[in-house]
């Protein structure tokens, strides 16, 4: 038994919360720390615990959100475990990982994930993310004017291709996350939406148009983890079952096959641990920066045949009544995405899992978050259930 | 005009003069990604330039309707694709079409270096397209 599968179960979300979600602007007043606090503050009260009982901080962010200025921000002092691990959008969940190894390990006992984005109210900054010209992504990719959306179309593009599909597949994708949309009060766009108006938006890099692509919005979420055992008098824990995160290469130029992402290897790694398979999840939350990044998802962990994820979204199964239910919260695409979204396919899992999703909730009893970071370089997955 | 490093500074001059290579391992014959010092497959320090075919295939592209904002040269539309030459090397570059015709993947392409002003990048055109540069020569 690897040493892995011992964590099967031993680790609790404890507490989980959305800061202000911006439609697509928070409050004139806020700030990154501010919403990352915020969201920390909700957190902690669901946990039924006070800052002071925090001794690890998982973060990142573009500059004003470290693990340094965060502490500060929120005043956090005798930190025992910080990691500042920046893997994109992927951070978020491999973040579970690292927190649950710490926690497991008696490093910390109270491991707060926060995070705060004034994605939207910045927008025009323009903060470069890798700074350093010289830098080999810098000189062979970005100088080509490469960016997160022309190398999701690059995928795009050849996964159409691979398979023999059009861009309206893609767009069945905006379609189905659009429909949980409508159910959420706090999502950005709740409007039905057809395949004939996602292909009729302007195209943004080809094959993806305006709405293949995900919103850009101000805000927060967090999250609080503890051991299992120490949880358990909480409000309403949630079990992590199992996790798993991978890096592969940096450059999309670089990934050996534009079709295949490391949630292949994250994925496996989170059912071998929880003794799970992907027919046992009833409820998935996959990182959707762009139509093609949870068809490429669904097809590495196992919830869809290779080249059939979209045929798949296409019957309905992921729409509201279907049997796999998918990115409940309306999605990056149609509630919110704050540059890195990571965090609040975890918080969505939590609060179906709990009964708690109002309108749109599903009944589930495993609940997989997945999380992709930077040029589908990234990825980590959770899988979630109920306390037994 | 690209900044470069030790190790790629020769990479990008040899580009500005019409010449694309790249950086091969002499221990175990690797073709690096992009040049490096140590080879990425047994770590040698032993490598020589070598010139890349003239000719690869599109492996996939995008037409990108907006250039990002810290990338001057670049004007909007414009065309970014991963080539891949025979024997499998791979490298991201831009398309430059005589014709508005579109392109396609698998579609065979030749080496053209792209050139704005001082700014000079991997560039390809389709096979059968004559793209003149400024001085008005096929480049």
């Amino acid at each position: 038994m690897s040493d892995r599968r011992r964590l099967r179960n031993r680790i609790a979300v404890a507490g989980a919360a959305l800061a202000e979600i911006g439609r697509p602007k928070v409050d004139d007043g806020q700030t990154a720390l501010g919403l990352a606090a915020q969201a920390t503050h909700r957190a902690l009260t669901d946990a039924g615990l006070r800052l002071a009982d925090v001794d690890g901080l998982l973060c990142c962010g573009f500059g004003e959100t470290s693990t340094y200025e965060l502490a500060d921000y929120l005043g956090l002092r005798e930190l025992a475990f910080v990691d500042g691990t920046c893997v994109g959008g992927a951070s978020w969940l491999t973040y579970v990982e690292h927190a649950a190894a710490a926690l497991a390990a008696g490093l910390c006992r109270v491991a707060l994930i926060a995070h705060g984005s004034l994605a939207y109210t910045d927008r025009h900054r323009q903060l470069p993310i890798w700074p350093d010209q010289r830098s080999p992504i810098n000189q062979f990719d970005l100088a080509l004017g490469n960016g997160f959306v022309s190398a999701h179309a690059l995928a795009a593009q050849r996964y159409l291709w691979r398979y023999g599909l059009e861009p309206e597949a893609l767009a069945g994708i905006a379609v189905a996350t659009r429909r949980w949309a409508t159910l959420n009060p706090l999502a950005r766009f709740r409007d039905p939406l057809t395949v004939a108006e996602v292909r009729a938006s302007r195209s943004v890099s080809s094959p993806l148009n305006r709405l293949d692509c995900c919103l850009i919005s101000d805000g927060g979420a967090a999250a609080v983890l503890m051991r299992a055992d120490e949880a358990a008098d909480s409000r309403a824990p949630i079990i992590v079952a199992g996790f798993g995160s991978s890096q592969g290469h940096f450059s999309i130029a670089a990934m050996s096959d534009l079709t295949v992402t490391p949630a292949v290897q994250s994925g496996a790694r989170a059912f071998a641990m929880a003794g799970l398979a992907p027919h046992d999840v009833d409820h998935a939350m996959l990182y959707d920066s762009f139509t093609i990044t949870p068809a490429l998802a669904m097809e590495d962990l196992g919830l869809a045949e290779r080249g059939g994820a979209t045929a798949l979204v296409a019957s309905g199964v992921t729409s509201p009544g279907g049997r796999l239910p998918m990115n409940t919260n309306g999605g990056g695409l149609s509630f919110a995405h704050t540059g890195m979204y990571g965090l609040f396919t975890l918080v969505e899992c939590v609060e179906q899992l709990r009964g708690e999703a109002g309108d749109r909730q599903v009944a589930c009893s495993v609940s997989l978050a997945h999380a992709v970071g930077d040029f589908l370089s990234a990825a980590g997955t959770a899988l979630l259930t109920r306390p037994q | 005009m690209i900044e470069g490093t030790a190790e790629t500074e020769f990479f990008w001059s040899e580009l500005a003069a019409g010449r694309l290579l790249a950086r091969r391992c002499t221990t175990c014959g690797e073709t690096q990604a992009y040049p490096r010092r140590l080879c990425v497959r047994c770590g040698s320090e032993a490598a020589e330039w070598v010139a890349l075919p003239v000719e690869a295939t599109i492996y996939t592209f995008t037409e990108v309707a907006a250039p990002p904002s810290d990338r001057p040269y670049l004007t909007a539309p414009f065309t970014l694709a991963i080539v891949e030459f025979d024997g499998g090397h791979r490298m991201m570059g831009l398309v430059e079409r005589a014709t508005g015709a579109p392109l396609t993947i698998g579609q065979r392409v030749r080496f053209a270096p792209w050139r704005r002003a001082a700014t000079v990048l991997p560039g390809f055109v389709p096979i059968g397209d004559v793209i003149r540069d400024k001085t008005g020569l096929p480049s």
